[in-house]
Order: C-alpha cells, then structure tokens, then sequence
C-alpha cells in the first residue's frame, strides 16, 4: 500500500513563482499554478498510517513545520479552474526520497516502511481547451523545439501528465 | 483603510508595567511572548515614565535580553580583553572589528572581521539555523563597506557513539548542509575551522561562524548616521527581503535555555542566499558610486530587534534621531501588525543613511539596475523615514499615529545583570596510565588518528565550495590555517585558524582559553602568517549559576593573559594582541539542566607580505630533517589519548608557557619569511604522534613520502607520554645541512628526517612502524563513514 | 578581442572569470543579463559558473528560457564562441545549444551527481584529459548536478562519433577509467566537457577559472604544481590556463 502526502510551502514558494513567470513569458493562457512535493510511502502493517504521520508530523525530515504544512494526496484540493494540467516530475535519481528511506528505516527503526520516492506536481489551470493544454504540456516537459522543457527534463527525470477537463 | 487590511487609527495598545500588580505583568508578558523578568517590566515602564507600548515592550524585550546587551559578560569583557594595537582600524565597537594587512600599489587594505554564533537555532533547525548563521555573520561584515571573501566555522556536536548518537549525527548533518546551502550560493570559499565532539553537546550542539571581508582602508563604511546627517536631511533606505514575521523574538530565544525544541522553530527565521547575492553586488554597487562622489553614508545590516533596533543604533551612533513610517516597509505578507514590522528578524535586509537627494538614486539601483523585486518577489529598497538632527528620539508611526518614542540613548543602553562566581573547581589529581606492550600502543596510536576529533574532515569540508571566488591558496585541512589572497593582484595572502578544546575546557577554564590563544596563533604561525589580530566567541550555559560564571570569567582570564603574553609577534615590543570582534553565547543548557562545556572559541586573523612564503603541511622531500620547536611536558589531561582509555578527567592540562610561545612562534615566522621551512604543523589534540601522521598523510590522506623518528632526544618518561602529550609545540621539515642559526635562541630537537619510503618509522624504547595505508584508512575512512 | 561574461542574478563566478580571460589578453568584461543590448558588442561569451535563479526548478533552466539567451543564440549560430562554465554549462545544455545535434532542441541533462559512492553537491579535485587539455591537467570542480547524460541512444552515438567530448576524468597519468574516483558524478563516458558539432560552443563543469594560476593548486595535486606555487608572486599560471588560450584561440579563428 502506498501513503501519499502533498507538501506545500508556507511562505512564499519562489520556485512556483519562477515557473509563474516563465509560463507567462512563453504566453500561455494562465488561470493558476500549484507547485507541490509529492511524498509517497510504501507500508505495511496495522499502524502503518500513523507511522506516515508520525514522519510528516514529528520529524523534520519532510515537513519542516517552519515552512512547511502537508496533507494527505486523497483529501479535497482546490476546484479546478478552466482545464486543469498536472505534470509529475520525478528524479530518476531520487536523493530526497533515498535520504528520507534511509533515516526512516535504519535511524528510525519504522521496518514498516520500504519505499519512499519524492518527486514534484504541478497543477496548471488553464483558459485553454483539452487540446492546447495538452500541447502545451508536451512543451513544457521538454518535447519539440526550441523554448521546451520548461519544467522537466526527459533525460534525467521521469514525468507524467494528463489533462482533467 | 490602508491596502494591508489594517485600521489606522485604532487605540495603541499599551502594557499596565506601571500599575499592574505582579501577576498580570507575569501575565502580560507570557501572552506577548516576552521574556522580561518583573523588576525589568517596571524598569521600563520607569525609564518611559509611562505604560509601554506593545512595540516598545518588544524592542526592549530585545535589547535588553543577554544576546543583544551582553547583560551578563559586558563587564568581564571589557575588564580583562586588550581591544587596541598597532594594526587595529576598527576594535569591537561595532559589527565588525576591522585590521590592516598592508598596502599594494600605495593603497592601504584591510580585512573587516566577524565571529558569531547561531547555537540554539541550529539545535531546533539545524539546515535553517546553521544557514542564517552564515546569513547574519556575512552581513556584518558586508556593512563595513568590505565584500566578504571567506567563512570558517568552530562545530561542536554531541558524541556519535553515545546515547543521543542518531539525533546527533542528524544535527551534525543538518549543519554542514545549511552551512553548503548558504555559502555556496553565495559564491563565499570556506577556509576552515574545526569540528569537535564532546558528550556535553548531545543537547546544545554550537555553530559558531568567522567571516572576513576585504576592503580599501579609506572604504571603512560606519554603522552611523554620518555627521552630514546635522546640516542636510538624511533619509533611512531599508533594502532586501520584504518583511514577514520570521524570527519574531528570536534574540529573546537565544537568550533562553531551551525547553522543548519544538516550541522554538517558529523563531529562527528563513535563509535566502540568492537573494543575498543580488544584494551584494548592488550593494557594491551603491558604495562604489557613494566613494567616488565623497557622498557620505551610513550602512548597518539587521539582525536581533529588526527594524526598531537597527534605526534607534544607527540613529544613536551618529548622535541624532530617527522617525519613522512604518506603513512604508515593504512587506512579504500583509496584515503584519506595527510591532511585528518593527521587530521581526527577517532575513537579508540591510538600512542605508543616505543624503535625501541621494536616496533615489540608492533605490534605483537596487530596484531597477538590479531588479531586486524582480529576482526576489516582495524584495526592494524603500525610503521608509527620516533623521532629526534636532532630537535624540525614535519616533515610529503607524499610519501617522506615533506607536514607539523612546530616547536613542535609552534604547541602546542597555542594561546589566550581576552574576556572581562560585568557588574554584576541585581538580582531580590522578594522572593517565598506562601499562601496554609495544603492539598495543601501535593499536592506540592508529585509534587516536581514528577517533572523530583527530580523524580527517575532508568529507565534511567537500560538501562546501573552497575556491569559488579564485582566491584560495589553502583549502582547509591543507595547512594548519586556511589561507587566501583576497587583494586584487597583491601578493598579500591572509591566514586564518580557529580553535577551541572543550576537553581543556571543561577540566580548567582558564587554560581551555589560554590554550586555543596559544593555538590558534600557533596554527598561523605554521603557514608563515604574522598573527595581527584575534576574534573570540564564548559559549557557556546559564551565568545565573555561579559555577558557569566562574568558568565563563576564568576563561575570559586565559583568552587575555594568552594574548597579553604571546603579544603581537611581529613587534619587537609586545603589545597585546587584540581582540577585534566577539560574541558570547549563554543559557547553551538544556532543560534537565545539562549545560555545554566551558567553550571559549577563538580565530586568529593572520598576515602573509607575500603569499609564495606560506608553508603547507605536507612533506616536501626525503632526506629532510624534522625538528621539533618547543617544550615536551607529561600533559595528558583532556588529552584524546586519556578519552580513548577511559581516563577522562586525570592528568594536567595543557598549560601554554607565553614567553616561551612567543620566542618560539617568532623564530618559527622568521624560519617560514626567510623561505627556509618546507612544512609546518603544530602539536596539539592527539600529540606529536598525530602531527607526524598529519604531515605524512600532507592533507589528502595520501602519503607519497615516509619519517624515521627519534624519541629518544625527547624528554618524557616513555614513548606513551611522548607521542600522545598534548604540550603545544611546532614540528618543522627543515632542508639539510646546518640549522638555521635563529634556532639557537629556542628550545629545539632534530627528531627525524624524511623518508622516500612512504612509512613512518618510530624509534623509542622500541621500534613502531606504520603503513601508509594503515594511516590512510585511519585517517582518512573513519570519518567519511560516519557522513554516509 | 572582447569577451562578455553573461552574469544571470545568482552567478557567483564572475569576476574570477574576468580575471582569466585577462590573463590570455582579452578584454573581458561582465554584462548583466538585463542589458541584453550591449550584448551585440562583443566577440565572444563567457557564462560563469554559480546558481543562476537559485537553480529554481531545475540548475541553468529559468536563465535558458529568458528572451537574453536568444541573443547568445544567434550569436553561436553566427559562430561566435560561447562557453559555459558549470551553471553556465547547465545553461547551455537547457537552452538546446550543447550537444546541439539539432540546435534549440534540450539533447541532454546535467543530472544530480551519482557516482555510485556519493550523491549530490560534491567539491574535489580531478584529473582531465581530451582535446582540451592534450596533456592531463588537475582542475577543481563544485556542482551538485554535473553528470552528462541522455535518454537517446542516438545522441550518445552521435557525441562518441563526432568527437564532442572535449575533455574527460582520468587518472593523474591520463588513464581513462570509468570507475570511482577517477569519474565523481557518474557522467557518460567520464564526460567533463562537451562542445558543439561546429566547435564554437562549449560547456565545462570544472572550473578551470579556479586553476588559472599556480597558486590556486592544492599542495597535494602531484605534479610541478607545488614548486611553481612557491615560485613567487601569483603570476605563476596554472592547470586550467589551457582552457582559457583555448578559448582566446577560438575567438581568434572566429574573427579571422
């Protein structure tokens, strides 16, 4: 089983806005744009939610409650404005998520966890139809010409996207 | 309504200090997050002559907690510390001490100088604490007009092996990242410094931080409104992060002994190196313009009590007053309240004095030329109030309604606590045994160069940027100090060397002081630098118990006798050698009442006329002669060796005989300036067997060139106390032939030479030998494991 | 001849990169990126190395999708040399310039360092040997992402074939092995240095800026270093000043 927590933060989030930026310089039909880190965690066992919680919440491993504030990936996110595009963007060398695995199981003791993986989600909401939204994705993770891969890199990240009407 | 939400005109909150009884002040200041005691509560509402503001309750909170008004150790410093010589242009008067390291092309250059310490953060937040420790040192040193060329950093941690291991080596972690994720973005080299573990830390690790910045001497920037300020109107430019409400209270949190870590994280406040980049090269920017049009200005950074202490300092310094308008501050979130604005401790952000026709131009050339809110959303410089030549107050308003007025001089005043000392430390009187045969004592020796505090830290040291900026000649670890060039096309090279033994420490203060003076100019000396001048950051637990404050004073005691003795070396006449910049550090305690160690930590700023002279570590070439300059004395106490054998505790400590270190360093700069000395490193933690180790292994842990040693020409009772005493000495490589006749003055030992056969050959009652790998893997592995 | 060192906010290398350029007798001089008009002035380009934007959602990316690169875009298509010095090569390599197989298109990544012993920010020194540096010559280096790689096979072919890896980690004799330490973050074919088809454009992530002069070697580097070191002064030139009249000769036959 996999827990998913999605770590926002507090203050303000420059890499979002940097990605702001380069979005409207490229002119894309903007409405929003959410930067979050993805947090997933493979468990096993009874307890094995509080033992997520116990990382998110009384460690500063992932959560840094100084900038930091999480929730659980199922609970309500914001409604989406116009089409809502969402881009994952995972390191094929996951430091953070190796780092994190290690300090959980060996420092730790929590054998319930045995993954951890890291990666970043962008939610886009767009004044575009499904069609430009997913063009315009294809660009932004790094496919075509010059100007692409504003916010991955195909050839040291892994990414997935798709378009939510 | 303002744009930010907030209601002008709604009554100004005041605190009852005056009338209220016992308990509600107690009350009044635990709901604000204060930390006056009851007697400084009615204190203020006196000095007023009225119920304090909310803000202004917060400003004095802050000036008048031990972090800012050093409440506890002023009058101990100032007693016992030499601040004044030959080469001192600014002593410790202001953010940064400043000293001359010569002149190139008839221009005189200094290096301005600072040593702090971010303790506490760094315990609760070690990435974030130890990262705006390097932020707030490198602004102080930025605000004398220099432009900051390296830090170095004294760690202390808890043990690794012990019961708090894991939540140690996290912090260990945390900090050297926060320490890389700040300095490298930068775009700052680190030179050194050093990293100790010791049990007394597994509750309050130390990070203490020395920063040096290069300048023109005729550059010297003022933390003061400049006297121009009396006949033409001066305007305050407040430039950088827009504020928030980071680091609210924090200095009252470093004044505080920590209970619950958690408690703290919302105080320490959120690091941005790039923004820091930007600023400085606008800041250069500004001062160049200032320079060349003899425009007169005043520069100060923001640190504890934010904007209120800032004005009310700068304002104070150059004998005048300061108002006001809170409302213009540039803000990083809205609906910040007026004592928040005034009082955060929001990272990068600087205030200008500056003539009022010259402050647009100030703005536009953050704002525009270097689009500071363009890299940095909420970041910018703002005009946000006025000098009064006529008045000696701060006025601050909040949408024209006056919420703080106070005397600049009441402000900055600050205040005094007597502490008392308890009687003198009962010592211990046994001394370190030992009773093994000859393959035990191979096996010791290869677990002293192992052990955490000897073993080599080039792991650590690899996480942070070394040579950014092109200026560094020895990167730590390479040379007993680090050494850089940072004069453009001069050949003037600057050394610098921390030190600090908690083991001395902790069994006699006085000597943990007078040890790391001793040392640290030793360290200097060894690169062939001219040691001008000394910084100094003292960190110890709660004063209000008399047995720290007796180690904090005896320590204080140790840092001058050392530096009064050994003196300036350079001079024929000893003059002291000065104290330019310092910090002291309290309450480093626990809540069960554990506190640090007696950690008196010091630098010396060191000075090389020509950079070519500076010598290494490393050998040079078989068939040289190793000569040992100095005294041998059985002093095993505190000693690596005596920790190893579970005889912590036992034995003398090492007592630096300053006449003696005097005559030695001065033959020993003598030997490095006349170009005779091929390498260089000084006996200390771990002894002379560690030394030798050192200098084979030449810093890289890779040994191309081998030692036969001697000990027999040694006093000492057995190869043990030989090879493992800590007594200070210098250990030299010298080219064969005659000695140096400069020897002849000072007590000295041909005690090997070098071999072309990568072993290390020791010659005592028996014969030890020791493989290149063997000291490699000791050396150079155990550490770098315990970083995975 | 006149180079411009490009200085993007959060570039930290600039002005040790002037001084080597001096050093070989250019005219250096440091332009921001948002004066992207005097650009057109100048013979050459010079990208320091440093953090550009903070290394804001990934190293080089933000400076490579601003309307400044354009310029140096077209000047490398003109033929004028461009070089990019650690951020500066993550700039070059987002920006579609190097491999540059197919220019604008992003060929490759320099991706978190991975060398199998250590991840992440790694400061050392190594050894580097190609067309670049014929002798083998000791440079340092400090990045966190500095491994070369591609996903295309064909891309990976194409750089081999055409010779593009300008210089590659390799032991103190030049000895090109593959393993730990000799390569420190896992790049493809110990790629430290990888230029254009055309010649003119090329990213390094060491810093040879750092090894201009004798002085700036650490005494342990084997070698002459250590003698010159002591030679006198801090005129003595270094291991990396091979880049730098490289770099001169280039705009030279640029020119010409």
């Amino acid at each position: 089983m996999s827990l998913v927590a999605r770590v926002h933060r507090k203050t303000r989030d420059l890499v979002r806005d940097a990605a702001e930026d380069l979005l409207l310089a490229d002119s894309a039909p903007l409405l929003a744009i959410d930067r979050a880190e993805r947090w997933s965690f493979d468990v096993a066992g009874g307890d094995s939610r509080a033992d997520v919680q116990a990382i998110l919440e009384d460690t500063t491993l992932v959560v840094n409650p100084n900038v930091h504030r999480w929730r659980w990936e199922e609970d309500a996110e914001a409604a989406p404005r116009g089409t809502r595009l969402e881009i994952e963007v995972h390191d094929r060398v996951d430091a953070l998520g190796r780092s994190v695995l290690r300090a959980v199981r060996e420092r730790r003791g929590l054998r319930s966890v045995s993954a951890v993986a890291h990666s970043v989600v962008w939610t886009i909401d767009l004044e575009a139809d499904r069609a430009a939204a997913e063009s315009l994705a294809r660009r932004l993770v790094g496919e075509g010409e010059r100007g692409a891969g504003a916010l991955a890199n195909p050839h040291s990240q892994e990414i997935r996207w798709r378009v939510i009407a | 309504m303002p744009a930010d939400g907030t209601k002008a005109g709604a009554e100004v909150r005041r605190l009852a200090f005056t009338d209220g009884s016992d308990d509600l002040i107690r009350r009044q200041v635990a709901e604000n997050g204060l930390s006056f005691t009851r007697e400084e509560a009615r204190d203020l509402a006196r000095l007023l002559g009225r119920d304090p503001t909310l803000l202004e309750a917060h400003l004095f909170d802050t000036m008048w907690s031990e972090h800012c008004s050093y409440k506890s150790s002023k009058p101990v410093l100032k007693k016992y510390l030499p601040t004044t010589g030959r080469f001192v242009v600014l002593g410790p008067v202001e953010d940064a001490g400043v000293v001359s390291i010569g002149t190139h092309d008839g221009v005189e250059w200094s290096v301005a100088i600072g040593h702090e310490s971010h303790n506490h953060p760094s315990q609760v937040v070690p990435y974030e604490g130890a990262a705006t420790g390097i932020g707030g040192i490198v602004r102080d040193v930025y605000c004398m007009g220099a432009d900051v060329f390296c830090t170095l950093d004294s760690l202390r941690f808890g043990d690794l092996d012990g019961p708090n291991a894991e939540r140690c080596r996290e912090i260990m972690l945390g900090v050297v990242e926060g320490i890389a994720g700040y300095g490298n973005p930068l775009g700052i080299p680190n030179l050194g410094g050093e990293t100790v573990f010791h049990p007394g830390y597994d509750d309050n690790c130390l990070v203490n931080v020395i920063c040096a910045g290069v300048m023109r001497t005729d550059r010297l920037v003022h933390s003061a409104v400049p006297a121009e300020a009396r006949n033409e109107p001066y305007d305050l430019v407040l430039v950088g992060k827009g504020t928030d409400s980071s680091g609210f209270g924090g200095a009252a949190m470093a004044s505080r002994i920590l209970d619950a870590e958690e408690d703290n994280r919302s105080a320490v406040q959120v690091p941005d190196p790039f923004l820091k980049r930007v600023l400085r090269n606008a800041t250069l920017e500004v001062l160049e313009v200032a320079a060349e049009r003899g425009i007169a200005v005043g520069f100060k950074d923001l640190g504890a009590g934010g904007i209120a202490c800032l004005s009310s300092e700068i304002a104070h310094s150059g004998g005048v007053g300061v108002e006001l308008d809170l409302e213009r501050v540039h803000l990083q979130e809205t609906g910040l309240p007026p004592e928040i604005i005034a009082c955060a401790e929001t990272q990068e952000r600087f205030g200008w004095a500056v003539p009022r026709w010259f402050a647009p131009e100030v703005v536009r050339i953050y704002n525009e030329v270097h689009e500071l809110p363009k890299v940095s959303r909420g970041a910018a410089a703002t005009v946000i109030g006025r000098f009064l030549p006529e008045e000696d107050v701060m006025r601050v308003r909040w949408h024209g309604e006056i919420v703080a007025e106070a005397r600049t001089e009441d402000i900055t005043a600050g205040v005094v606590a007597q502490r008392f000392a308890a009687d003198p430390r009962e010592r211990v009187r046994e001394d370190v045994s030992w009773s093994g045969d000859t393959q035990k004592l191979r096996t010791l020796a290869l677990e002293v160069l192992a052990s955490p505090n000897i073993a080599s830290k080039r792991e650590l040291y690899s996480h942070y940027d070394q040579e950014v900026r092109g200026e560094t000649y020895f990167r730590p670890g390479e040379a007993d100090a680090g050494v850089s060039l940072p004069v453009p096309g001069a050949p003037i090279g600057v050394a610098l060397a921390a030190d600090g033994n908690p083991r001395y420490g902790e069994l006699d203060a006085w000597c943990g002081g007078a040890t790391a003076i001793a040392e640290s100019v030793r360290n200097v000396v060894c690169v062939g630098a001219r040691p001008r001048a000394l910084t100094d950051c003292l960190n110890f637990g709660n004063p209000e118990k008399p047995e720290v404050y007796r180690d904090f004073v005896d320590a204080v005691r140790g840092l001058s006798d050392a530096a009064r003795g050994i003196g300036t070396l350079e001079l024929d006449e000893p003059e002291a050698l000065p104290f330019v910049s310092g910090n002291v550090s309290l309450y480093n305690e626990s809540s069960t009442g554990r506190a640090v160690p007696p950690s008196p930590i010091v630098c010396c700023l060191g000075v090389l006329p020509d950079a070519s002279r500076a010598t290494s570590l490393a050998l040079a070439a078989a068939g040289d002669r190793i000569v040992l300059v100095g005294e041998r004395r059985r002093e095993l106490g505190g000693s690596e060796v005596s920790w190893l054998l579970g005889q912590r505790g036992r034995g003398d400590v090492p007592r630096p005989d300053f006449a003696l270190e005097r005559r030695c360093g001065r033959a020993v700069l003598a030997l490095a300036e006349a170009g005779v000395t091929r390498a260089a490193h000084d006996v200390s933690a771990g002894g002379l067997f560690v030394t030798l180790a050192e200098m084979m292994l030449g810093g890289w842990d890779r040994a191309r060139l081998g030692l036969r040693i001697d000990l027999s020409a040694l006093p000492g009772e057995s190869d043990f106390e030989k090879l493992f005493s800590e007594t200070g000495a210098y250990v030299l490589e010298l080219p064969p032939g005659d000695l140096p006749a400069v020897l002849a003055d000072v007590p000295h030992v041909v005690i090997g030479e070098v071999t072309a056969d990568p072993v290390l050959r020791v010659h005592g009652t028996d014969v030890l030998e020791f493989r290149a790998e063997e000291l490699e893997r000791a050396h150079g592995a155990s550490f770098a494991r315990r970083m995975e | 001849m006149r180079v411009a060192v490009v200085l993007f906010p959060g570039m930290n290398c600039e002005s040790e990169s002037v001084r080597a350029l001096e050093s070989v007798g250019l005219a250096a001089e440091i332009v921001r990126a948002n004066e992207p008009d005097r650009l057109d002035a100048f013979d050459g380009f010079l990208l320091p190395g440093g953090f550009s934007y903070e290394d804001r959602i990934r190293a080089g990316v933000v400076a490579a999708h601003l309307p400044v690169m354009e310029r140096i875009v077209r000047a490398a298509e003109a033929g004028r040399p461009v070089a990019g010095i650690c951020n500066g090569a993550q700039v070059l390599l987002e920006t579609g310039l190097v491999p540059g197989l197919h220019p604008g298109r992003v060929e490759m990544a320099l991706a978190l360092n991975d060398s199998g012993q250590r991840v992440g920010y790694y400061c050392d020194w190594r050894w580097l040997v190609g067309d670049l540096f014929p002798e083998p010559m000791p440079l340092p280096f400090a990045h966190a992402e500095g491994r070369f790689v591609t996903r295309d096979p064909a891309v990976e072919r194409a750089i081999g074939d055409r010779g593009l890896i300008a210089a590659r980690y390799c032991e103190p004799n030049g000895r090109i092995t593959r393993a730990w330490p000799v390569n420190p973050n896992g790049a493809f074919d110990n790629a430290a240095a990888i230029r254009n088809p055309e010649g003119n454009v090329l990213a390094i992530m060491p810093h040879p800026e750092r090894a201009n002069w004798a002085f700036q070697v650490p005494v342990a580097v084997e070698g002459e270093w250590r003698e010159a070191k002591r030679s006198g002064f801090r005129d003595a030139p270094g291991p990396g000043r091979r880049f730098f009249t490289a770099f001169a000769d280039l705009l030279r036959r640029a020119a010409a």
